[in-house]
């Protein structure tokens, strides 16, 4: 009899705990996200206040996609960040509201979490300072933040979404954050080269295989600055694009006369989606800059001495071409999870 | 003389607690911390700052005014001792025609003969993610921006009006100038004296002007590279404008 008591205590406690257990409509739960690497990938560093999790990389990509956070509502960041193209754009210089025009070509999106600095010039830290750029910048969004946050915050959706990724109501930390989340997950590493570097040997023709060999030679010293498993080091260079550059690039943030008309070395996976290239869009196409350094390029003070004629014949060239053909990520661009 | 002693013991108890009564109020003479109300006015000479006020600079160009705002920090203020009080973590956005204040509580009491600020902030805040900030914080994004979002960082000072940047300076006010200035080179320590009593019993008030009449002193806004936009990285020009931002603030 006693024993039949306390079964049913005990069980009048279990539905108890069960039903306060139980979340409401609410308090809907968030769940993290695995961001699975490619092989041969390090880790990558997330920050702290932004890990990883379905609604943040949801609500990152809502907010990527959605135009309202341009001033006039005629303008998102995939407006200028086109998946077809890794997610950089097919003109030199992009459009920003009303058709106006900054200085810089659009440049590609992936592998962002391991940059250490955003921007050719390198002037911001984080990819969540990152997103204050674009949208304030008068020649792209040219949107007072604190009008976008709360233009943004109106929407139930955005509302409901922060307060499950991030348990606060949507506002300036929501808005950096879930699109530097979103931007995390845009992890580019499925190439014919990275099957051939992964042991498939057959992944590269030959040609190719010839291209890699001379992209990594002393001889023609790409891979001096187009190095590691992102094909860059990140430094600052110049290479003779220009004797006078009308953009100093890292000086602009350093004000120092050595960083004069010096901009970030980009990766060049996907290299071959994301014509128009350099800092400013000005060489048209891959032959054209293999063109450009096979040249030895203008005469800048800064130029980097590895910047000099390399005499290269036309198979050369064109094994070059190849290889950097073979950086191409088809995966990445047609990836569903990347797509408004 | 146990009678008399416990016939005398009240009245004992009552001049000791007397005495220790008038013994606090003794030492009740050494006052206790105040509170001080810091505020700063943007001003143009003698007045508020008029946005559509034409003003002449040292060689008589025509320019106006129409923004002057800027970040103070690290507020201290220095007792006839030369010890220092500082407020830190306070960081004001002072704005024309409003009222920019900053409230110091707990001030120990006595005499203090200067203050000492910041325009702009210091190295760790500069570098910090303004949207991790409230939306009231001085430190969040502001409307119109005092961050810079392509370098970083935040604009200690910013400038921005007309100006006739003619040859013969009788044209109209039509070039817009943009004088920003930030980066950590660039945080501009201001030091002025003061004649200031605090205590509990006193209602202590510092009123601080920066008039914006000294701004341009040897600056040309319509000369040769003076006309620029975020000029930090103009190191002549953002040095003179520096020096006259620190020379812009007094105690009324």
């Amino acid at each position: 009899m006693l024993n039949g008591k306390i079964m049913f205590c005990v069980g009048f406690c279990l539905v108890l705990l069960a039903s306060s257990c139980k979340p409401d409509d609410s308090e809907q739960l968030d769940s993290p996200y695995n961001l699975v690497l490619p092989a041969g990938f390090p880790p990558m560093s997330i920050p702290a206040d932004n890990q990883l999790t379905e609604v943040r990389i949801e609500l990152g990509k809502m907010l990527f996609f959605d135009k309202a956070l341009s001033r006039d509502s005629s303008v998102s960041c995939g407006s200028c960040h086109l998946q077809s193209h890794a997610f950089s754009d097919v003109v030199n210089i992009s459009s920003g509201i009303e058709g106006r025009k900054g200085m810089r070509n659009s440049p590609p999106l992936f592998n962002l979490g391991y940059h250490p600095y955003f921007f050719f010039d390198g002037g911001v830290p984080t990819l969540e300072l990152q997103v204050l750029a674009p949208v304030q910048d008068v020649n792209e969004m040219d949107h007072e933040f604190p009008f976008a946050v709360q233009r943004l915050a109106q929407n139930p959706t955005y509302q409901k979404m922060a307060q499950i990724a991030y348990k606060r109501d949507f506002d300036a930390f929501v808005l950096t954050r879930a699109i530097g989340a979103f931007e995390r997950t845009l992890v580019s590493g499925n190439s014919a080269y990275d099957k051939y570097n992964n042991g498939i040997t057959s992944a590269l023709n030959e040609s190719a295989k010839r291209g890699l060999a001379l992209f990594t030679s002393e001889r023609l010293s790409c891979s001096g600055c187009h190095s590691g498993f992102n094909f860059t080091n990140y430094s600052f260079q110049n290479n003779g694009l220009y004797v006078q550059y009308p953009d100093s690039g890292r000086m602009r943030v350093t004000t120092l006369p050595e960083d004069r008309d010096k901009f970030k070395v980009p990766s060049l996976r996907n290299i071959a989606l994301t014509a128009p290239y350099m800092h400013d869009g000005s060489i048209a196409t891959l032959p054209d800059v293999v063109e450009h350094y096979d040249n030895g390029g203008a005469a800048n003070p800064n130029k980097d001495p590895r910047i000099k004629p390399l005499t290269l014949t036309s198979q050369e060239k064109s094994d070059l071409l190849e290889f950097l053909y073979s950086l191409t990520d088809n995966d990445f661009i047609t990836n569903p999870d990347y797509a408004p | 003389m146990n009678k008399f002693f416990n016939s005398i013991a009240p009245l004992i108890l009552l001049v000791s607690l007397l005495f220790s009564v008038t013994s606090c109020d003794k030492e009740d003479d050494q006052e206790g911390p105040g509170d001080v109300e810091v505020t700063f006015s943007n001003k143009y000479a003698c007045c508020a700052i008029n946005h559509s006020d034409v003003h002449q600079n040292y060689n008589g160009r025509s320019y106006t005014i129409a923004l002057s705002q800027y970040y103070i920090s690290d507020l201290t203020l220095i007792d006839h001792d030369g010890a220092e009080v500082p407020f830190t973590g306070q960081y004001l956005l002072v704005k024309s025609g409003t009222e920019n204040k900053l409230q110091l509580s707990n001030l120990p009491a006595g005499h203090y003969h200067q203050i000492k600020f910041n325009v702009g902030v210091d190295s760790v805040a500069n570098h910090a993610d303004p949207s991790t900030y409230g939306a009231t914080n001085a430190l969040a994004p502001q409307t119109p921006s005092m961050h810079w979002s392509w370098n970083s960082g935040y604009i200690f000072f910013r400038m921005e009006g007309l100006v006739d940047t003619t040859a013969t300076k009788n044209g109209t006010l039509d070039f817009p100038y943009f004088y920003h200035l930030g980066t950590d080179a660039y945080l501009m320590p201001v030091v002025l004296d003061l004649d200031l009593e605090v205590g509990d019993s006193k209602d202590a008030v510092v009123k601080v002007n920066m008039d914006a009449s000294t701004l341009l002193t040897n600056i040309d806004l319509g000369g040769v590279d003076e006309g620029g936009h975020s000029i930090s990285g103009n190191a002549d020009l953002a040095g003179r404008f520096s020096t006259n931002i620190k020379n812009s603030f007094s105690v009324e």
